[in-house]
C-alpha cells in the first residue's frame, strides 16, 4: 500500500510535466496550466501525507517498504538493477518537504510568474524538477539515485536558464551544470568501485555487505566515501565546488526558493545520511566531510556580509546553512543534520518567497542600495521576513534555534576535533545573526534610498501571501518537534535508518563494530553550548542594529576603513577568479590550440567573408588538398611509430 | 561443412550485384525504385535468416574461413538494420536520383563486406571484408560527381585509406609469419607451440594491426581523415560510415584481440588503453569547436570510438559484452542524429550547420525530441541507452584494473556535454526560424528518425534481454580459448 502510494507520488508530477509539455508551442489558458501544475504537486503531497500516517501506525522496525516495478538489468556476474523505490523514514521525510514546500511554492508562482512569457514552460519544468527530486530520494539503488541526481541537475539547468535571452542567466546555468556533472562523475566512479567490491548496487545489499567486505579504514573505503562526497559537494554547493549556487540566483525567485534553497541543494546531505554506512567505514572521510562543512559554513557566512543583492545574500546564507548540515553528518549526527534540513526548508523558503514579494513590489529591484525603510509600506513582508531572520539567527522559540543549536552541541561533544568545529560553528552563528539582521535592517529600517521610490508599490495578492503566511507559521513552530532536554521526535523517527553501528561478522561468528555512533552531549555541556550560541546570536543582532538601524552613515564609515577586506568578501573570496585563471583558461587555451593547429582550414573559413572564401576556394583547394592528405599520411605514420614505441616499452 | 550458414552474406552480396544490374534498366521508374526495393527486401531476408540460425550450434563454412556463431549473427542483424536505414535515408537523395543502381548496389556490397569481417575465420577473409566495404565506400563518398567536396572526400579517403590498409595487411602478414597460419582459432596454439609469445615478431604484427584497425575505427591519431570525409560525403553515406564502419572495425578488433590474440593480452592491453584514452580526450575537445553538424558528429564519432576501445582494453567477457551493447546504442543514436541532419540539409541552404537547427524543436516538436534524445544519449545522460552502455564499458574497465581509464572516459563524457547540449539548446531556442522551403521531407527520412529515437529509448528500457544477447555472443567468442 505504501509502496503503491510511493509510485503515485512519483508519477503525478511526471504526469503533470508531460501534460504541460504536450501543449507544444500552443500556450494553453493560464487556468489550465495552474490547475495541472499545482494540482499534480498538491495531490502528490496528499498521497505522501496518507503514506506518512499509515507509516505512523506501523511498528518502527517495519517501516521500510521496497516496491519493485520490474527488473531492468541483470547480467551474469550478479549485477542486478531493478526499477524499484524504497519508502522508509528518511525518504518519507524528504518527500513531505519536497511535495509540501513544493506545493506552496508552485502556488506562489501562479501569481509571481503571471507576467512572464513561458508560463506553461515554467510549470512544466518545475513539475519535472519535483519528479526528478522525488526519484532521487525514492530510489532503492544507486543507479536510480544517479538517474535522479542527473535529472535534478538538468531541471536546475533549465530553470536557472529560464530567462534564456539573458546571457548572464545562460552562463550561470552552464556553470551550474558543469560543476554538477563533475559531481556526477564522482558518484558514478564510486558506483563502479561498489560493483567491483560488492557486485551490487542495491541499497539493502550494499549496506549489508559493505562492512563485511570493505576493510574499515582502508583505501577503498576512503575512495568510495570521498567520491560519493564529491557528488554531495557539487550538488550541495560545498567549498570548493560552491561557486555555481550564487550565480544560480539568475533564475526566477520561486526556483531559487524550491531548488536552490529548500530541496535540491540539500540532496548532498541526504546522500551522506543515506549512505552513512559507507562513510562510517572510513573515519578519515567522516572527518573530511565535517571539515569541509565547517569551512564552508564559515566562509559563506563572511561572504554574505558584503553582498548587496538581496538574493545573493540569501544564496550565500544557504551555502552556509548547508555547511552546518554537512558538518553534522560528518560528525555522525545524522538526525541533527536532517532536522536542520527540515527547519531550513521552512525558513529559507520563507525568506526567498518574501524576498520575491519585495522584488515584486519594487518592480524587479534586487539591490540593497535601492531599498530601505520599507517597514511601513510592506508590513506583511516585514513580519514574514523578520520571522525568517529570527529563525535562521537561532533566537529561542523559533525553529532554527532548536536545529542549529543541536548541531553545535553535538560538535562540542566529539572530542578535540569537535571543539574546533564547535568554535567555527559558533563563530558562524554570530555571523549568521549579523548578516541576516543587516539584510533585514537595510531593507526595512533606516532611511529611504536616495531619490526615494518611483511609482506605486506592486502589491501581492493572496496566491503569494498565503504560502508565505503558512511558511511563517511553520518557521516558528517547526522546531518544536525536537527540543533540548525535552523530546527528540526526529531522532527517534530516523533511529531505525541511521541509528546503530555497522557491524562486521568475524570468522568465529562474533561481531565487531566498525565506525562509531556520535556521542550525545551531556546536559551540562548542552547548557553551556546553548548559552554560548545564544550569546553570540544576540551579539550579532546587536552589532547589526548598531551599524545598520539608522541610515547608511555608520556602515559607509566602517566599510571605507577596510576596502580590501570588503572587496575580498564581495568577490566571494575570489574563487571564481582562481578557477578562471587555472581551469577555464587552460581549457580554453588547449581548445584554441587544437583549432589553430589541427584545424587550419576551419580557421581560414571562419576568418574570412564568404565571398572572399569562394574566390579563394579554387586556389586554396589545390594547395590544401594535397597538403592535407600528406599531413594525414604523416600523422598516420607518426602514430604508427608512437604505438610501436608503446608496444616496445610494454613488452620489455 | 554447412553452406546454409552463409545465407545472410550471400543474400546481401547477391542483392548488391542485382541492384547494380537493375539500375541500368531502360524504364526510368523501374530503375529508380527497384534497386532500393531489392536492397530492403534482401536485408530483411538477411535479418530473418540470422534470426532463424540464432541458438543453433556454432558452425564453420568454407574450410573455417567463415564462422557462423552468435557473434556473427548478432552483428549481421545490426549491419542489415543499418543498411535498411541508410537506404531509406538515401531515398530521393539528389545524387541517387540518376545513380540509384550504383547507390543501392554499393551500399549492399559494403554491408556484405562488413558482414564478412564479422564472420571472418581467417585473417585473409578479414582483410577481404575490410577491403570490400572500404572500396565500396570510396566510390560512395565520391558519388556526387558534380560536387567538388564529394570528389575530394572520396579521393582523400582512398589515398589515406590505402595507407591504412597497407599497414593492416602488413601486420597480418607478419602475424602469418609468426604463427604459420591464417586461421584465427589456431593462432593461440601456434604462438605457444612456436614459443613466439615473447618474440618481437608478433609484437610488430600487433603494432601494425592496432594502427590499421585504429584507422578504420577513427582512433586518434589515425582519425584525421574522418572530419573531411564525413563532411564531404553525401550525408546518408556519412551516416553509413559513422555506424557501419564503426561496427565492422570493432568486429575486427574483437575477432582479433578479444579472441585469437587474447594470449598476448599483457602486451596489447596498455597500448590499446592509451589509444582509447587519447582518442576520448582529443575527440571530445576537438568536437567542442565545430560549427557544422557533420564535422561535430565526426569528432564525436572519434570520441565514441575511444569509449568502445575502453571495452576492448578490458579484455574480458564483460568488456566485449559492453562493446556490443554500446554498438547497438551508438548505432541508434548516431542514426537518429544523422536523420535530422539529412532532413535539414535538404530543406535549407547550409543545412548541415548547427545554426540551421535553430528552433526546430518549436516548429517541429517531433524532430526536436528525436534530436534531443540522440544528443542526450550520445552524451551519456542517464537513463538513456548511451548511459547504460558507458556505464557497462567503464565498469568493465574498473573490473580489469583500468580505473584510470574509466576516469578518463567519464571526464571525456563530461566534456562532451559541452557540444551535445549546445545542439539541444539551439534546437529549442526561439528566434527567427530558419524558414522551410516548399520541400516536403520524404516520409522515409521521418521514419528512420523516429524509429531510431524510439530505439534509443527501447535499447535502454530492454537493457536486460539485449545484454543477455550480447553476453551470449561474447561468451561464445572468449569461451573458445581459455586464458
Amino acid at each position: 500500500m505504501i509502496g503503491t502510494l510511493g509510485w503515485i507520488v512519483l508519477g503525478l508530477p511526471l504526469l503533470g510535466a508531460l501534460v504541460l509539455m504536450a501543449f507544444g508551442a500552443k500556450e494553453p489558458p493560464k487556468r489550465v496550466t495552474q490547475l495541472v501544475g499545482c494540482g499534480s504537486i498538491g495531490l502528490a503531497f496528499l498521497a505522501t501525507v496518507v503514506a506518512f500516517f499509515s507509516m505512523l501506525s506501523e511498528h518502527a522496525e517495519e517501516r521500510t517498504h521496497v516496491s519493485r516495478l520490474w527488473e531492468w538489468i541483470d547480467i551474469g556476474q550478479g549485477l542486478k538493477v531493478d526499477l524499484a523505490i524504497r519508502i522508509d523514514q528518511l525518504s518519507i521525510m524528504m518527500m513531505l518537504v519536497i511535495t509540501g514546500v513544493g506545493f506552496l511554492i508552485h502556488l506562489y508562482s501562479t501569481e509571481y510568474m503571471a507576467h512572464e512569457d513561458g508560463y506553461r514552460r515554467f510549470f512544466a519544468e518545475m513539475n519535472f524538477f519535483v519528479f526528478s527530486m522525488l526519484l532521487l530520494v525514492e530510489a532503492a539503488n544507486f543507479v536510480f539515485l544517479i538517474v535522479g541526481w542527473a535529472l535534478v541537475g538538468l531541471a536546475s539547468y533549465l530553470l536557472i536558464g529560464f530567462y534564456y535571452d539573458r546571457p548572464v542567466a545562460v552562463a550561470a546555468a552552464k556553470k551550474a551544470f558543469v560543476i554538477n556533472v563533475l559531481g556526477d562523475i564522482g558518484m558514478v566512479i564510486a558506483c563502479f568501485l561498489l560493483v567491483r567490491e560488492l557486485g551490487t548496487l542495491d541499497y539493502d545489499q550494499v549496506f549489508a555487505l559493505a562492512p563485511q567486505f570493505i576493510p574499515a579504514g582502508g583505501g577503498v573505503a576512503l575512495s568510495i566515501a570521498l567520491l560519493l562526497f564529491v557528488g554531495a559537494m557539487a550538488k550541495s554547493a560545498q567549498a570548493p565546488l560552491h561557486t555555481w549556487l550564487p550565480d544560480a540566483m539568475e533564475g526566477p525567485t520561486p526556483v531559487s526558493a524550491l531548488i536552490h534553497a529548500a530541496t535540491m541543494v540539500t540532496a548532498g546531505v541526504y546522500l551522506v545520511v543515506r549512505t552513512h554506512v559507507l562513510f562510517e567505514l572510513s573515519p578519515l572521510a567522516m572527518n573530511i566531510v565535517a571539515g569541509v562543512g565547517a569551512f564552508t559554513l564559515l566562509m559563506a557566512a563572511t561572504i554574505a556580509i558584503a553582498q548587496v543583492d538581496i538574493k545573493r545574500v540569501l544564496a550565500w546564507s544557504t551555502v552556509s546553512q548547508i555547511g552546518y548540515m554537512i558538518m553534522a553528518t560528518g560528525l555522525g549526527a545524522y538526525a541533527s543534520g536532517m532536522f536542520h534540513f527540515l527547519t531550513h526548508a521552512f525558513f529559507k523558503a520563507l525568506l526567498f518567497l518574501t524576498a520575491g514579494i519585495i522584488i515584486h513590489a519594487l518592480h524587479g529591484e534586487q539591490s540593497l542600495d535601492k531599498m530601505g525603510a520599507l517597514r511601513k509600506p510592506l508590513r506583511f513582508a516585514y513580519f514574514a521576513f523578520a520571522t525568517g531572520c529570527l529563525a535562521i539567527a537561532g533566537v529561542p522559540g523559533f525553529s532554527g534555534f532548536f536545529s542549529k543549536d543541536e548541531i553545535i552541541s553535538m560538535a562540542a561533544a566529539q572530542g578535540t576535533y569537535g571543539w574546533v568545529l564547535f568554535g567555527v560553528s559558533t563563530l558562524g552563528a554570530f555571523l549568521t545573526a549579523f548578516y541576516m539582521f543587516r539584510l533585514l535592517l537595510r531593507v526595512f529600517h533606516g532611511t529611504e534610498p536616495e531619490g526615494g521610490y518611483h511609482g506605486e508599490f506592486h502589491m501581492s495578492g493572496a496566491a503569494m501571501t498565503v504560502p508565505v503566511a503558512i511558511l511563517t507559521v511553520l518557521s516558528i513552530i517547526g522546531g518544536w518537534i525536537q527540543v533540548p532536554f525535552g523530546w527528540k521526535k526526529v531522532t527517534d523517527w530516523l533511529e531505525p535508518v541511521v541509528g546503530g553501528i555497522p557491524q562486521k561478522v568475524n570468522a568465529d561468528g562474533t561481531l565487531t563494530a566498525v565506525g562509531h555512533v556520535a556521542a550525545e552531549p551531556s546536559h551540562n555541556l548542552e547548557v553551556i553550548t546553548i548559552s554560548a550560541s545564544l550569546a553570540v546570536a544576540l551579539l550579532g543582532i546587536l552589532l547589526a542594529w548598531y551599524i545598520f538601524a539608522n541610515g547608511p552613515e555608520r556602515r559607509l564609515r566602517i566599510s571605507a576603513r577596510h576596502p580590501h577586506l570588503r572587496s575580498f568578501l564581495e568577490d566571494a573570496w575570489r574563487f571564481d577568479e582562481v578557477y578562471d585563471e587555472t581551469v577555464v583558461l587552460a581549457g580554453r587555451a588547449s581548445g584554441d590550440g587544437l583549432r589553430d593547429h589541427v584545424e587550419p582550414k576551419v580557421v581560414i573559413g571562419a576568418g574570412r567573408g564568404v565571398q572572399e572564401l569562394f574566390s579563394d576556394m579554387a586556389r586554396f583547394m589545390h594547395q590544401i588538398q594535397s597538403g592535407l592528405v600528406r599531413t594525414y599520411a604523416v600523422a598516420l605514420m607518426a602514430g604508427l611509430a608512437a604505438v610501436a614505441v608503446i608496444f616496445i616499452l610494454v613488452s620489455r | 561443412m554447412n553452406t546454409s550458414v552463409l545465407t545472410p552474406f550471400l543474400i546481401v552480396s547477391g542483392a548488391g550485384v542485382l541492384a547494380l544490374l537493375l539500375g541500368v534498366l531502360p524504364a526510368r521508374r523501374a530503375a529508380r525504385m527497384l534497386p532500393t526495393a531489392t536492397g530492403i527486401v534482401a536485408l530483411v531476408a538477411a535479418i530473418i535468416m540470422s534470426r532463424v540460425q540464432w541458438g543453433g550450434p556454432d558452425e564453420t563454412a568454407l574450410a573455417s574461413n567463415y564462422l557462423s556463431d552468435r557473434f556473427t549473427l548478432l552483428l549481421d542483424s545490426i549491419l542489415a538494420v543499418i543498411g535498411i536505414a541508410v537506404l531509406l535515408l538515401a531515398w530521393r537523395e539528389s545524387s541517387s536520383a540518376d545513380k540509384r543502381g550504383e547507390y543501392a548496389g554499393l551500399i549492399l556490397l559494403s554491408v556484405a563486406g562488413m558482414m564478412l569481417v564479422a564472420a571472418a575465420g581467417t585473417t585473409i577473409v578479414l582483410f577481404l571484408g575490410i577491403e570490400l566495404f572500404s572500396v565500396s565506400l570510396y566510390i560512395l563518398c565520391a558519388l556526387e560527381t558534380w560536387r567538388s567536396r564529394s570528389l575530394e572526400a572520396g579521393l582523400k579517403y582512398l589515398i589515406v585509406g590505402a595507407v591504412g590498409s597497407g599497414i593492416l595487411v602488413y601486420g597480418l602478414a607478419l602475424l602469418y609469419g609468426a604463427t604459420g597460419t591464417t586461421v584465427l582459432s589456431e593462432m593461440q596454439h601456434a604462438l605457444i607451440d612456436g614459443d613466439m609469445l615473447r618474440d618481437p615478431l608478433p609484437i610488430a604484427a600487433l603494432t601494425m594491426i592496432v594502427v590499421g584497425l585504429g584507422f578504420k575505427a577513427s582512433a586518434v591519431p589515425f582519425h584525421m581523415w574522418t572530419p573531411d570525409v564525413y563532411d564531404g560525403a553525401p550525408t546518408p553515406i556519412t551516416a553509413f560510415m559513422a555506424t557501419g564502419t564503426k561496427v565492422a572495425a570493432f568486429a575486427a578488433f574483437i575477432r582479433l584481440f578479444s579472441d585469437s590474440l587474447l594470449g598476448m593480452f599483457d602486451d596489447w592491453r596498455l597500448p590499446v588503453a592509451i589509444l582509447a584514452a587519447v582518442t576520448v580526450i582529443i575527440g571530445n575537445i576537438a568536437a567542442l569547436l565545430q560549427p557544422g553538424m557533420k564535422r561535430m558528429l565526426a569528432y564525436s564519432g572519434v570520441a565514441q570510438a575511444g569509449y568502445l576501445l575502453i571495452g576492448i582494453a578490458a579484455g574480458s567477457v564483460a568488456g566485449v559484452e559492453a562493446v556490443l551493447y554500446y554498438l547497438l546504442a551508438y548505432t541508434a543514436m548516431t542514426m537518429a542524429a544523422f536523420a535530422v541532419v539529412v532532413m535539414r540539409e535538404r530543406e535549407v541552404l547550409d543545412g548541415d550547420q548547427i545554426g540551421a537547427l535553430r528552433g526546430i524543436g518549436r516548429s517541429r516538436p517531433m524532430m526536436g525530441v528525436v534530436l534531443t534524445l540522440a544528443m542526450l544519449s550520445l552524451a551519456g545522460f542517464p537513463p538513456l541507452a548511451g548511459f547504460i552502455g558507458k556505464f557497462m564499458l567503464f565498469g568493465a574497465a574498473v573490473d580489469a584494473d583500468l580505473t584510470w581509464l574509466a576516469i578518463v572516459g567519464a571526464v571525456g563524457s563530461m566534456i562532451s556535454l559541452g557540444y551535445y547540449l549546445k545542439v539541444v539548446a539551439v534546437a529549442w531556442q526561439s528566434g527567427p526560424p530558419v524558414d522551410d522551403t516548399t520541400y516536403r521531407t520524404p516520409r522515409s527520412v521521418t521514419i528512420v528518425a523516429v524509429v531510431s529515437a524510439a530505439a534509443i529509448v527501447l535499447v535502454a528500457l530492454f537493457a536486460d534481454p539485449l545484454l543477455t544477447l550480447c553476453s551470449d555472443a561474447a561468451q561464445g567468442l572468449i569461451g573458445t580459448i581459455n586464458r
